[in-house]
Parts: structure tokens; C-alpha cells; sequence
């Protein structure tokens, strides 16, 4: 079975994959992504579409109907993985400014679109997707509203056929009530932010003047700004908070409620965690950062972060896992080992992958289409030699994007054979 | 016209009286020169701490205590004082101020001073000292005569001036202008950047002293007063700006090195290592500078302080108490009080906090007398002394002290007539047809002054002006009387005036007043400070172990959690070994730790008695994890970087043990770290090696006899390529630019070998005293040739790499590890040639242009060609999850779980050459151990246990336990404060932050600025 597979391969190791029309994966442990696992599953893909998901043993097909079949005795399938709240595709090294396309000059830029510099030829999307994350959400950053982000497949010629939800939400940094500042003299205070009611009165007329501008049928003038604020308005957009200490959360609540958000969605929120009786009552979805992180505070139990995803979910808040942090492109890679820590810590392995699939999609609004390998849903899934919250086993062999199968091989493969090859003539 | 005469006539008076007692000063006019005796008398006279005079008399004359006793006749030209009742104490000493120095904002460079400007021994705060009355009167008010000023900036500081604070006599109150030299760890604004850190600092200052003993030789080569500066000064008092506890030990260690002896000023904090500053036999200027109270609102606002902040708060006015109970020798300082008047209540709170009467007394007289060796003139109420007295109503300590007179040479200020008991008066007087009665007395040199309505008490503000008591009341708040109450001689009441709300005066005379029983109320009694519960802890973080403070039973933490904390035999039984002895891993095996070291290895090991024995079932046992890259733990910076090579640094100076990612790396299962210097400059600083030894101190952290190490980097830091566009003037800019650095210095250093070898191998010629000049930076870099120091090269781009190897073969020396070295994999072979270690990322890259062809391969790579290979942090946050980095190499490059292991455990310890002692599970090794829950480079396993020379240090089943701890003892706290009300309490929230150091964090710059570079 083993060399069926590889022949398999060999066979389709060209550039670019045509889009099968019809195939099927055959044998391997396929995780839905919704808490279910099938042992021995059989996936059915047509146009694009999957078509079937069963347990092997109860279903028969005819081999001479399929393109390909995929036996995978042995290993895993997982949905796509979902990497939000990044700026993947908008830099390539990063300290080279030349090459950083994702801060914006100004404090409100809600018109300025992140999928136009998504690049898909950036050097490091192709490292990220050979490890299960197949699509992401490319996001602005800088200022108190940064812009809006798109969901993209790690895969296209360009953004426009890259984008698989364009501008699906607004990115607000909420003003914080304790500001660290760093003087030379001094080094770093952390202090009560000062410009905090400046800074909440000008949101708030902000949020107010574009509710209003949103009503106006014919406006006078056009501005941009308030244009693209529309969307959060109607719900067609998400408005993404990002918020993280105790008392801000509380405040990001209240700012909720006054305005009448119709699709709110808390991002970092690590603090959540002292705050959890109140923001239950509300539910807000909730994308944390990536559980490798440090606890805020000194007094935090050392796990804290880790811990927090199994809070969340004793809670029935519906949550994410991100990678937002320091070097967040390149390390969205690690995205599915961020779910094992959080299942490491308490969380179900199935839900912790729920975190970066079907969570994912459910916040960003594409369920109908990702999150999940179920009948209808686009077939975006990936396959695994073992466990993919689990470093050591999280090896992939497979990955497709709509149908679409896609090259697991990088520029960074391509140096370790480069130079293999080098060592073993030189011997 | 009347106010020029006035003007005119005041200036002479003044004049006069401030030349008058001058003898080289012209005359104005026929001198004034005044030798009045004056007898102070009835007093209780603390001639010191111990020795108490009831009822005595002090003469003073000519500025001086002629004679001070109990039996003295008082001859009749003395102008008598009588002071029955009142304490005399000798006027207080403080051995820090800046107040009077105005350093100039241009900073001041002497012809013929050394080449650091930070660097002035040879200043005079002298030059710079400005009388400044304000400033001196606030201190006569606080008691203190006599202060030792410096000069507020610098490394070293110059000498420091003493001066009285007798505003009368502008030439004699300077008392010593060359009192004591003062050094300090801060530059300052000193022009020029070397030294931006703590490390820098600490080199300089060796370096210095090394300088004056080489210019101690009598054949000069340059004229440099600032050397000749220290050389004079090596017999006066040292005072050293510790203002830390770590500092405090940090000097320390430079006056061992020197056999110097400093007078450390700390910062409040040092109780918090009280039991091993007891061994040291110190001398301290310790300040009574509080931590502003927390501000605690409501539920959330507890978040906002660490559980040590708020202890620290609770437990700094108990920090002069606790040096006293450990006999450290200290005086007290007005220095760092936000406003004078914090003294007295600063001090009283220390004191009501355990600090005693006679200790307090001694800290501020007597003891910074004997600090400075003026203890002949200064300090005590004895004859010949200078006559600087303090006369006060009562006792210090009590609630109701206040100075009356301070004398200062002989010159009386007065603050408070002194009025002892008076006799109680009632003055029944009618007003507006209601009967009144005023009730006054003096009673302990304060007035008591009371109005009743019949039988009722009416509110009243009053005033003692000069013979005037004013005052004023209202009977129904709307109507206001104001009054005046004229005294006699005696204090008794001459006449009684008071005005109504129309403005209609009646005067009242007062006949007869007098009254036995008309005493006004007393005053409540103070109630008694709880004090806080006197636990320490070890370190001073939330995670902390706690130790009494006056436990007396072990000298350093050390002995404590080795003997008393701990069992020292543990029996690890039926557990999955993973020992790095061989390539399989052992399952169903027994592991004995005894006296620090793994003892046994084997199948059903008998248990020892005494033993703590764990359960290994389902359990996986490795050698403690070893991060070769960390920054974590260190303090005042981790880049000197301000010059192209500051080998001469240490990082093991700087090592913070308070530092809580310590044990935040212990859970995560790493034992040892290597913290290192930054990437900023191509020769960096020298490597502090330490072991995850929670609560110990600076040198207890150091892994002993550990050799050697210290960082080097290449590529985009040292060329300061992500700096902005300012930097583009320090060498080298480009990768061209360092080669010729290495090259330069190393030759340099053998030059420097060559001369040491020639200097201590040629006959010494007699009568010559020739010192050899030691470079600490040559010394570093002499020491790599000689292979007694082993480089760890910050690197990524292959070009480099094969330069710096190059350059080593060329001049002799080796580089022991590349670290970083993404692009190790492109020349493994040649560094497997040159015998380089490699220990790189996992899989960090992109985060700037030289790491765009790093891949995560890298260490499957070198390993499988044959180097060395580990995998490191420069994280605190990936360092304490080591064992998941190591998994990837599983997943990129296939290594074995064994050799994966391995790159985070022995492949370190080689490299660090510390293999003999660490890196494996093998009997005569240390017990640095983990216990995981499964598989150690599983996603899902846990360290469970964390030893470190056989003690645990990590049991993450007790964890929970610590946090309700650390929650309790907070919200204890906040009850505290919740309790004192809101005085004090600060109008808005503000701290110091905490900073996480990486390779690239520069002490001048936020790393909010340098977020793109690593």
C-alpha cells in the first residue's frame, strides 16, 4: 500500500497540480473537525466539493469513477487549519523596511484593505502551508483602527484569486487604561494612561459619526473611512477588538453594549481569564494569542496561557487560537503546536484542533465552507503522518485547497536537499 | 527712601554678623566678635546612644561643648537657658545629599583627567558645593547639622565635601573638602556613552583600579589626575552608591578584588537578603524611602502588583529594624524622601516597625561620625566636641516630638520656644449673653487650647503668633467670632479680645485665671501598628521560598535549602530513563540521587532510609534541560555594546536571582543556562554560567569552575544594520568591518601576552617600582588565545561563519560555538574541520534579511555531518518549552527522539564543557533532573518535577497550592491597605516596568524601537 502511495506521488510531482475532478482519501484517521474522528475513513471529493465522509468499512465504491484514491492506512486528515489575526504575506524580511507592507501611517484607517499587499509570491507563505495552515487572515496593524483583513488561501496567482473572503472584518486597538512608556531616565513605567478619555472620546465619535453616516442614503461626500465602516454596521463585516489586560475587557464589553455591535469578535484577550463571570454573560467569540506566551504578571500561575483555552471552553465561549506575536508570519507554522499546548493543559486533543479549524472559520464567518471535513464543505484538508498538535509526528504529506492539490516542498526543503546532497557526495 | 535705609542698615548688620567671627575676614566698622558662654540646662543629654545625663547642663562657647555634665557650676557671665524636660541629643549626620552640589549641565572635563569623563576622582563636589538656605533649613529642621555632599553624577564621583549646615559663617561650615571619595554603578549624564550598562559600569570601575595600581608605580608613562586622584584618596573613606541589595553585593565583590573597603548606600531592599549580608561585616547609608502605597480600588486593581511589590511596600519601614537585629553596622539618610517632613515620620514608622531608641539614635549620630572618622568632633554630646545639638521636647519615637532648637556650631536656630509645663488657666468669659470658658495650657512644649459653651466643646482654630494666641469659632457655622488671647512672661493670660460678626471688638481683661482641675482633655492615645507577618522571600518574587526573617539558624540560602528544606537521598523507582549514555532508552529503571550527585543506576534499587521516593510508573526521567542562548535573569542591561569590543564585561556581575523566569524555566525543566552578552558589537562580553539554583544568590547561582565563555557576533547587530539611519559611524558598518576587528584586537591581545610574559620575566630594577598595566580586555581576549576562554559567536551567514574560523586558525585560537548559525548547514563541514560546536534556533527565520536562507533543518543537518549541535532559546518564553524545539528537529530533518533529546541536554553540556558533570543520567553526575508526565519531547508531556543538585526546586503538584498562597498573602496585603484609609494613597496608578532582555535590547533604546531585529 505504501508504494501505491508513492507512486502516486511521483506521479504528480510537477509544478502545479491540475484540480482532480474526482478522488477520494482512503484508510486514514480522518478528524472533522467538530469533536468526531473517524478511524478508518473514506473522504470523497468532486469539483472541488467534499462529497462524502463515512466510516471505510460501510461504504463501496468503484475505483474506475476516480481520478485518484488516496490509501492512507495509517494517517491522519485534518480540515485546513485557519491562522487569523496575521500579517503573513505582508512581509518578507521582516527588519527590512522596504519589505513591511502591514502598519499604515494615522490612527483611523478603516479604508485600507490588507489583501492588496498580500503577496503571493512572499517567501514565507509557502513554509506555512506545508504545515496544515491553509488559509489565513491577513491583517492590518498600527493605530486604533488599522484597517481591514481578508481571508486568503495559501494558494493563488495573485490576491484576487487568493481571497476567499475579502475585507470580512475591522481591526480596532482599543485604548488602554494603563500605558507602559519607557524613559531614558527611568526605563520602563507602567502608568494610568493619561490620554485614555481623549483617546475613548475620539472612538466613541468615531463609532458614533460613522453609525450615522452609515443611515445617510445620499451623502453629501463620500468619505472613505466611514464607507468602509458600513459593513460593521450591517454585520456584514466582523469588528475585531483587540484588547488584552482585565479592566480593558470590561471597557471593550461596555463599548460593545453602546454601540450595539452587531458582530464583535475580542482579539489577544489574554486577560480574559480574571474577567470570565462577567464576559460569560456575553459571549463574545473570542481569538486568543498563541499559547507560547508568557504570563502577563509575575503572580500568574506558570501556566496561565497555557490553561486558558480549557477556561474558555468550560465556559462555552466560542474561541480561536492565533499566533499574534513576536515574528507571527513565520511562526504560524507552529499554529497547530499551540492547540497541543493547550491541549497539553486540559483542552480536549479534538477541540484543540476545533480551535484552529472549525472555531477559526465559525468567527470569520466561512463554516458553510471550512473548519470541518463534511459533506458540501469545500474540500481543504490536509494529511498527516501522525498527530499534528504533536511536533514529532506532525510531519504533512498531503494538503489540498478547494480540491486543489498543493506542492508540500518550500525553498527551505529545497536548501536541506540542496545541501544533503552536498554532504553525502562529499563522502 | 525708608525701605533704602532699612535695606542699608540690614546689610551691615548682616555683614557683620557673618564676618564677625572670622578671623582673616576685613572689618566693617569696629569688629562685632562675640565668645558668649551659653549654658543649656536642665536637660536629659544623650551624649550618645548608650550614655543618658538627667538634669545636666552643656556649656557652649566658640562654637564649641565646653563642658557638658550633671555637676557644673555655671558661671555668671553664662546667658543660662533653662530646658527642663528636654531631651538633647547630638545633632543628626547625613552621609548622602546632592542638595547643595549644582553640577553643571555641560559636563565638566579637567586638563590631564583619564579618557571617561565618568571617571573623576579628581573632582571636587568642593567646586560645585552651593549654600543653599532653603535646602539647609529643611535639614536643621529634620535634626541634621552636618551633611556630606557629592557630586550627584559620574562613575566615580570625586570627593565628597562636609559642611555644617550653620548659615552664619560662610568659610567655617565647611568642615572637610576632601571627606570621603563616593562611587556609584550610574553615569549619569556623562557625554560619553561606555558604559551604557551595569556590566559596563562594574568593568569600568575594575578597570580604573587596576589603572591607579599601575599608575602607583614610579615610572610614570601619561599624566593623568584622575588616577593620581584615587592613589591620594586610598585612605579615605569609600562611600558606594550600591542602591540595590544585588548591587550591594556587587560592590562587594569589587572591594574584595581591591581589598577596598566601601560605605554602602542601599536602597531600602537589602533586608530582602538579610541572612547572608550578615556575613559580610558591612557598613551601609541606608535611606527611609518608602514605596509609594499601592493604589487599590477595586477587585482588578490587586493585578496590577506582583505579590513581592506589595510585600516590599509592607516590609520596607521594618528594613532598619532587621539590620539592627542583625548588628549591621548603618547610618540613616534624608536622602530619596520625596519632602522633608516624610523624615521624622519615616524614621517614627521604622521605629513603631521594631528600630530602637538607641539604634535609631546611633544611625544618625554617632555611627556616621565613626563612618567618616570625624568621631573626635562630630556626633556626640561631649566637651571639645563642635556644638551641634539637637534640644527637643521629648523623646524621638514619640508621636509628639519636635525639635525646639537646633544648635549648629554654636549657633542656636530655633524652631520652637521651649515651654515646658505652664500652669493650667480657665478664663470664664461672656459673650452675647452665653457663658464661655477658655481652657490653655503649655504642656510639653505645646500649647492646648480649648473653648466650652457651658459644658460643651466648640470647635476652634487657633494660632500661637508671638505673645498672641488667635483664634476663631462659631457656635452654629454661620456666625464667626475671632479672638486673640495676649500672654504674659509666664504664658499666663494678660487679655482677652474678640470680635463678633458686625465687627464689634470687646476686650476682656483676664484677672484671675489660674485653675487645678482645668487641664484640657488628653488626647487619645496612639494605637498600636500591626506589624506584618516578618517572612522573607527566597527570592524576592512571587514564587518565592519563605524565610523568616530573624530565623538565625543558616548563614546563606544556600545551607538552607540544602540542609534544612530538603531531603537529600531521593529514590526515583520503575521509571523510563532517557540517560543519554547510550542510544536506547531504559524503561523500568531506578535512579538514586544522593549527596547532590545521581549515585545509582539500575533494576529495583533498595531504598535508602530517609529516602523521598517517587513512583516512576508511566514516569520519564531526563537530565535537566541546558539553554545555551538565554538573557533571562540578568539586570542593568544585557548590551554594553557601545564599543566594538567590551571583552572586558561580565555578565555572571549582573545575574538577576529575583528574576522570575528562573522558575519559569525550572518548570519548563532547564537546569543550566548560559546568559550571555548581546549581539550588538563583534566581541561582546564574557559569559555568566549559572544554575537554576532558585532563592541563591549571585555567586550560589554561578556553576562553579565552569570555564570561561564569552560572546562574539557577526553579521547585521554589529554592523548596527537595523539601527536606523543614524548609526553609521561607529566601525565596523560592514561584514568587511569585522574581520579586521577580530583580527586587529586578537593581535593586539598577543602583543599584550608577550609584554606580560616580558615584564614579569625580567630582572626588576632597585628602587624602580614598576607595575605591569592590566587590560581587562586584553586579559579576556589573551585568555581565548591561551584557550582558557571559549567564544560563543553570534552568527548566521555562511560568508562569516567561514571568516571568523578563518581568522582563529590564522592567529591560533578557536571558536567553540557558532550560535545562531542558521546557515551552519551550508558549512558544517568546515566547521565539523575546525572543531565548532553549533547551536542554533529551531526554526526561527525572516526576521531580517541575514536569516532569510535559515531553515529548520539545520540542526538534523550539522548533527548528521558530525558537529556538535544544540538547540537554544534567546527567549524567556521558548526557553522554558526547550524540549518541544528539540521535537522539531524530529519533524524537520528526522533525528531520532534520542539525538533530539539530546540537543537540548548533552550536546549542550559539551559544548559549555560541562559533560563531565552534566548532560547525562550517569552515577558521579550531578542530579540536575526532570521528571515528565510522558515522553519528554511530547507536545503533551509536562515536567513534573525539576531537580538541581539533587534538590527540588520544581513540583508542579504544588503549584496550586503556591498560587492560593500568593493570592491569600495578596489579598491579606490589600486588606492592609484597604484598612489604612486612603491617606497616602496615590491619585493615579504608576510602577516600574520589568523588561525581558534578547540579544539585541540596548540599554538607551525601548524595544518597541527595535522590534524588527533579533
Amino acid at each position: 500500500m505504501k508504494r501505491f502511495f508513492i507512486l502516486v506521488f511521483l506521479a504528480l510531482n510537477a509544478l502545479t497540480y491540475a484540480q482532480r475532478q474526482k478522488f477520494a482519501l482512503l484508510n486514514a484517521t480522518a478528524h472533522i473537525g467538530n469533536g468526531k474522528v473517524i478511524e478508518n475513513s473514506i473522504i470523497v471529493v468532486e469539483k472541488g466539493i467534499i462529497k462524502l465522509v463515512a466510516d471505510a468499512t460501510t461504504v463501496r465504491i468503484k475505483k474506475d469513477e476516480y481520478d485518484t484514491l488516496y490509501s492512507l492506512p495509517g494517517m491522519h486528515v485534518y480540515p485546513a487549519l485557519i491562522n487569523l489575526n496575521n500579517v503573513l504575506g505582508l512581509h518578507d524580511a521582516e527588519a527590512v523596511r522596504a519589505t513591511r507592507d502591514y502598519q499604515e501611517t494615522g490612527n483611523y484607517n478603516p479604508h485600507v484593505r490588507a489583501l492588496i499587499a498580500y503577496n503571493t509570491d512572499n517567501l514565507i507563505v509557502p513554509t506555512i502551508r506545508c504545515n496544515g495552515v491553509l488559509y489565513t487572515q491577513v491583517t492590518p496593524r498600527g493605530g486604533i483602527i488599522s484597517g481591514q483583513s481578508s481571508i486568503m488561501a495559501l494558494d493563488g496567482w495573485n490576491w484576487e484569486d487568493a481571497v476567499v473572503k475579502p475585507d470580512d472584518g475591522i481591526h480596532l486597538n482599543f485604548p488602554k487604561l494603563i500605558s507602559v512608556n519607557w524613559s531614558f531616565d527611568e526605563g520602563l513605567i507602567s502608568e494610568t494612561n493619561k490620554n485614555y478619555s481623549k483617546e475613548m472620546e475620539e472612538l466613541k465619535q468615531f463609532m458614533a459619526e460613522s453609525k450615522a453616516y452609515a443611515q445617510e442614503k445620499n451623502p453629501v461626500e463620500k468619505n472613505l473611512r466611514f464607507e468602509a465602516m458600513k459593513g460593521v454596521w450591517s454585520g456584514s463585516k466582523n469588528l475585531y477588538i483587540h484588547v488584552e489586560y482585565a479592566k480593558d475587557i470590561l471597557e471593550a464589553i461596555h463599548f460593545i453594549q453602546t454601540f450595539n455591535i452587531p458582530k464583535p469578535v475580542l482579539v489577544g484577550a489574554t486577560e480574559i481569564g480574571h474577567v470570565l463571570p462577567a464576559y460569560k454573560k456575553f459571549r463574545y467569540p473570542v481569538i486568543l494569542n498563541r499559547t507560547h506566551q508568557l504570563p502577563y504578571r509575575e503572580d500568574d500561575h506558570l501556566h496561565y496561557v497555557y490553561q486558558l483555552p480549557k477556561m474558555l471552553d468550560s465556559d462555552s465561549i466560542l474561541f480561536a487560537i492565533s499566533m499574534h506575536g513576536d515574528m507571527e508570519a513565520m511562526n504560524s507554522r507552529n499554529l497547530s503546536y499551540n492547540a497541543g499546548t493547550a491541549a497539553a493543559f486540559g483542552l480536549d486533543k479534538e477541540k484543540a484542533l476545533q480551535s484552529i479549524s472549525f472555531n477559526a472559520a465559525k468567527i470569520i464567518g466561512m463554516e458553510k465552507h471550512l473548519g470541518t471535513l463534511e459533506e458540501n464543505k469545500w474540500a481543504s484538508f490536509f494529511v498527516t503522518k501522525g498527530d499534528i498538535l504533536d511536533m514529532a509526528t506532525s510531519e504533512v504529506v498531503l494538503a489540498f485547497i478547494q480540491g486543489k492539490r498543493i506542492q508540500i516542498r518550500n525553498k527551505q526543503l529545497e536548501l536541506y536537499e540542496k545541501y544533503e546532497r552536498k554532504y553525502k557526495e562529499g563522502k | 527712601m525708608i525701605k533704602k535705609i532699612v535695606y542699608i542698615f540690614f546689610y551691615f548688620f548682616v555683614f557683620e554678623l557673618l564676618y564677625s567671627q572670622t578671623v582673616t575676614f576685613p572689618h566693617n566698622g569696629a569688629p562685632d566678635n562675640r565668645h558668649t558662654l551659653y549654658a543649656l540646662t536642665g536637660l536629659e543629654v544623650y551624649q550618645d546612644e548608650k550614655n543618658v545625663l538627667k538634669n545636666a547642663t552643656i556649656l557652649i562657647k566658640d562654637g564649641k561643648i565646653t563642658d557638658c555634665g550633671t555637676q557644673i557650676n555655671i558661671p555668671p557671665h553664662a546667658i543660662k537657658i533653662e530646658l527642663k524636660g528636654c531631651v538633647a541629643y547630638p545633632s543628626f549626620i547625613d552621609l548622602f545629599s546632592f542638595q547643595m552640589i549644582e553640577f553643571p549641565e555641560k559636563w565638566p572635563i579637567k586638563p590631564g583627567s583619564g579618557w571617561n569623563p565618568a571617571v573623576m576622582p579628581h573632582e571636587l563636589a568642593l567646586d560645585y558645593f552651593k549654600f543653599n538656605e532653603e535646602k539647609a533649613n529643611e535639614y536643621r529642621k529634620s535634626g541634621f547639622g552636618v551633611v556630606l555632599s557629592s557630586i550627584p553624577q559620574g562613575i566615580f564621583r570625586g570627593y565628597s565635601v562636609l559642611t555644617t549646615l550653620n548659615n552664619q559663617i560662610p568659610n567655617l561650615n565647611v568642615i572637610k573638602e576632601k571627606c570621603a571619595q563616593f562611587i556609584s554603578f550610574n553615569k549619569g549624564k556623562s557625554p560619553e556613552s561606555y558604559p551604557s550598562s551595569l556590566t559596563g559600569a562594574i568593568a569600568l570601575i575594575r578597570q580604573t583600579f587596576y589603572d591607579a595600581l599601575w599608575y602607583s608605580g614610579s615610572d610614570k608613562k601619561e599624566k593623568n589626575i584622575s588616577l593620581e586622584a584615587i592613589n591620594q584618596s586610598s585612605l579615605l573613606p569609600v562611600v558606594f552608591d550600591a542602591n540595590d541589595k544585588w548591587n550591594i553585593f556587587r560592590a562587594y565583590e569589587i572591594a574584595k578584588e581591591f581589598k577596598k573597603e566601601f560605605i554602602y548606600k542601599t536602597s531600602g531592599n537589602e533586608y530582602q537578603r538579610i541572612h547572608e549580608l550578615a556575613e559580610l561585616n558591612l557598613k551601609y547609608i541606608v535611606p527611609l524611602q518608602y514605596p509609594e502605597k499601592p493604589l487599590i480600588q477595586d477587585p482588578l486593581d490587586g493585578l496590577n502588583y506582583s505579590l513581592p511589590e506589595l510585600r516590599h511596600w509592607e516590609m520596607a519601614p521594618m528594613n532598619p529594624a532587621i539590620l539592627e537585629k542583625w548588628n549591621l553596622r548603618f547610618c540613616l539618610t534624608m536622602f530619596g524622601l520625596n519632602k522633608s517632613e516624610d523624615f521624622f515620620k519615616n524614621l517614627f514608622k521604622a521605629m513603631d516597625y521594631g528600630l530602637s531608641h538607641e539604634a535609631a539614635i546611633k544611625a544618625l549620630t554617632s555611627e556616621p561620625a565613626k563612618f567618616i572618622g570625624m568621631e573626635n568632633e562630630l556626633g556626640y554630646i561631649r566637651k571639645g566636641m563642635m556644638a551641634n545639638i539637637i534640644i527637643a521636647n521629648t523623646k524621638l519615637g514619640d508621636k509628639k516630638f519636635k525639635i525646639l532648637h537646633h544648635w549648629i556650631q554654636g549657633t542656636p536656630y530655633i524652631f520652637n520656644p521651649a515651654t515646658p509645663e505652664t500652669e493650667a488657666y480657665q478664663i470664664p468669659f461672656s459673650f452675647k449673653n452665653q457663658t464661655y470658658q477658655i481652657f490653655t495650657r503649655y504642656e510639653n512644649h505645646t500649647l492646648k487650647f480649648e473653648i466650652k459653651l457651658d459644658t460643651q466643646k466648640v470647635s476652634v482654630n487657633f494660632k500661637e503668633n508671638g505673645s498672641i494666641i488667635s483664634f476663631q469659632f462659631s457656635t452654629d457655622k454661620k456666625n464667626y467670632v475671632t479672638g486673640l488671647l495676649q500672654l504674659g512672661p509666664d504664658k499666663n493670660p494678660l487679655f482677652l479680645a474678640l470680635q463678633d460678626e458686625k465687627g464689634k471688638t470687646t476686650w476682656y481683661p483676664v484677672l484671675q485665671a489660674k485653675s487645678e482641675n482645668a487641664k484640657p482633655e488628653e488626647s487619645k492615645k496612639d494605637s498600636i501598628v500591626p506589624l506584618p507577618p516578618t517572612y522573607l522571600l527566597y527570592p524576592h518574587s512571587s514564587y518565592g521560598y519563605t524565610v523568616d526573617a530573624f530565623d538565625k539558624g543558616w548563614k546563606n540560602f544556600k545551607n538552607f535549602i540544602n540542609a534544612d528544606n530538603q531531603k537529600s537521598t531521593v529514590l526515583i523507582k520503575n521509571a523510563t530513563l532517557w540517560t543519554n549514555d547510550t542510544d536506547s532508552i531504559l524503561e523500568g529503571y531506578d535512579l538514586l540521587i544522593e549527596n547532590k550527585k545521581i549515585s545509582k543506576i539500575g533494576k529495583k534499587l533498595q531504598v535508602p532510609a530517609d529516602a523521598m521516593v517517587i513512583e516512576g510508573n508511566g514516569l520519564h526521567v531526563t537530565p535537566g534541560i541546558i539553554d545555551e542562548h538565554s538573557h533571562i535573569a540578568l539586570q542593568g542591561g544585557v548590551n554594553e555594546g557601545t564599543q566594538a569590543s567590551t571583552a572586558e564585561v561580565r555578565m555572571g556581575d549582573v545575574v538577576n536571582p529575583d528574576d522570575v523566569n528562573i522558575f519559569r524555566n525550572l518548570a519548563g525543566g532547564v537546569t543550566a543556562v548560559q546568559l550571555l552578552h548581546g549581539s550588538a558589537n563583534p566581541i561582546g562580553g564574557q559569559s555568566g554560567l549559572i544554575k537554576h539554583r532558585w532563592g541563591c544568590n549571585i555567586q550560589d547561582m554561578k556553576i562553579e569552575d565552569a570555564p570561561g565563555f564569552i560572546k562574539f557576533a557577526l553579521g547585521e547587530n554589529v554592523k548596527q544594520s537595523n539601527w536606523g539611519d543614524h548609526a553609521i559611524w561607529r566601525f565596523p558598518q560592514t561584514r568587511m568591518g569585522v574581520e579586521q576587528v577580530f583580527v586587529d584586537h586578537f593581535i593586539r591581545a598577543k602583543e599584550y601576552l608577550n609584554r606580560k610574559k616580558d615584564f614579569y620575566s625580567r630582572p626588576k630594577i632597585k628602587g624602580i617600582t614598576e607595575n605591569f598595566r592590566i587590560d581587562l580586555e586584553m586579559e579576556a581576549l589573551g585568555e581565548i588565545l591561551e584557550g582558557k576562554r571559549h567564544i560563543t559567536c553570534h552568527s548566521y551567514v555562511q560568508s562569516e561563519i567561514n571568516m571568523l574560523m578563518k581568522v582563529a586558525d590564522s592567529l591560533g585560537f578557536k571558536v567553540n560555538t557558532f550560535t545562531h548559525i542558521l546557515e551552519g548547514y551550508k558549512v558544517a563541514d568546515k566547521m565539523k574541520k575546525h572543531g565548532a560546536n553549533a547551536s542554533s534556533f529551531a526554526d526561527w527565520w525572516a526576521y531580517k534579511n541575514e536569516v532569510m536562507e535559515a531553515i529548520p533543518y539545520n540542526a538534523a543537518l550539522l548533527t548528521r555531518v558530525g558537529v556538535n549541535t544544540a538547540i537554544n532559546s534567546d527567549d524567556a518564553e521558548m526557553s522554558r518549552r526547550l524540549n518541544h524545539e528539540a521535537a522539531k528537529s524530529i519533524r524537520y530533518g528526522g533525528l531520532s527522539p534520542v539525538q533530539s533529546l539530546k540537543l537540548v541536554t548533552l550536546n549542550p553540556a559539551k559544548m559549555l564543557r560541562l559533560n563531565h558533570r552534566m548532560g547525562m543520567l550517569k552515577p558521579g553526575m550531578d542530579a540536575d533532573i526532570v521528571i515528565w508526565s510522558g515522553p519528554p519531547l511530547s507536545i503533551y508531556s509536562k515536567a513534573e518535577k525539576t531537580f538541581v543538585d539533587g534538590v527540588l526546586y520544581y513540583d508542579r503538584s504544588q503549584i496550586d497550592n503556591k498560587r492560593n498562597w500568593i493570592e491569600s498573602e495578596k489579598q491579606r496585603i490589600i486588606q492592609f491597605i484597604l484598612q489604612s484609609g486612603s491617606d497616602e494613597s496615590p491619585k493615579s496608578f504608576r510602577k516600574k516596568g520589568k523588561r525581558q532582555y534578547h540579544c539585541n535590547s540596548l540599554e538607551w533604546v525601548n524595544d518597541e524601537e527595535l522590534e524588527h531585529i533579533r
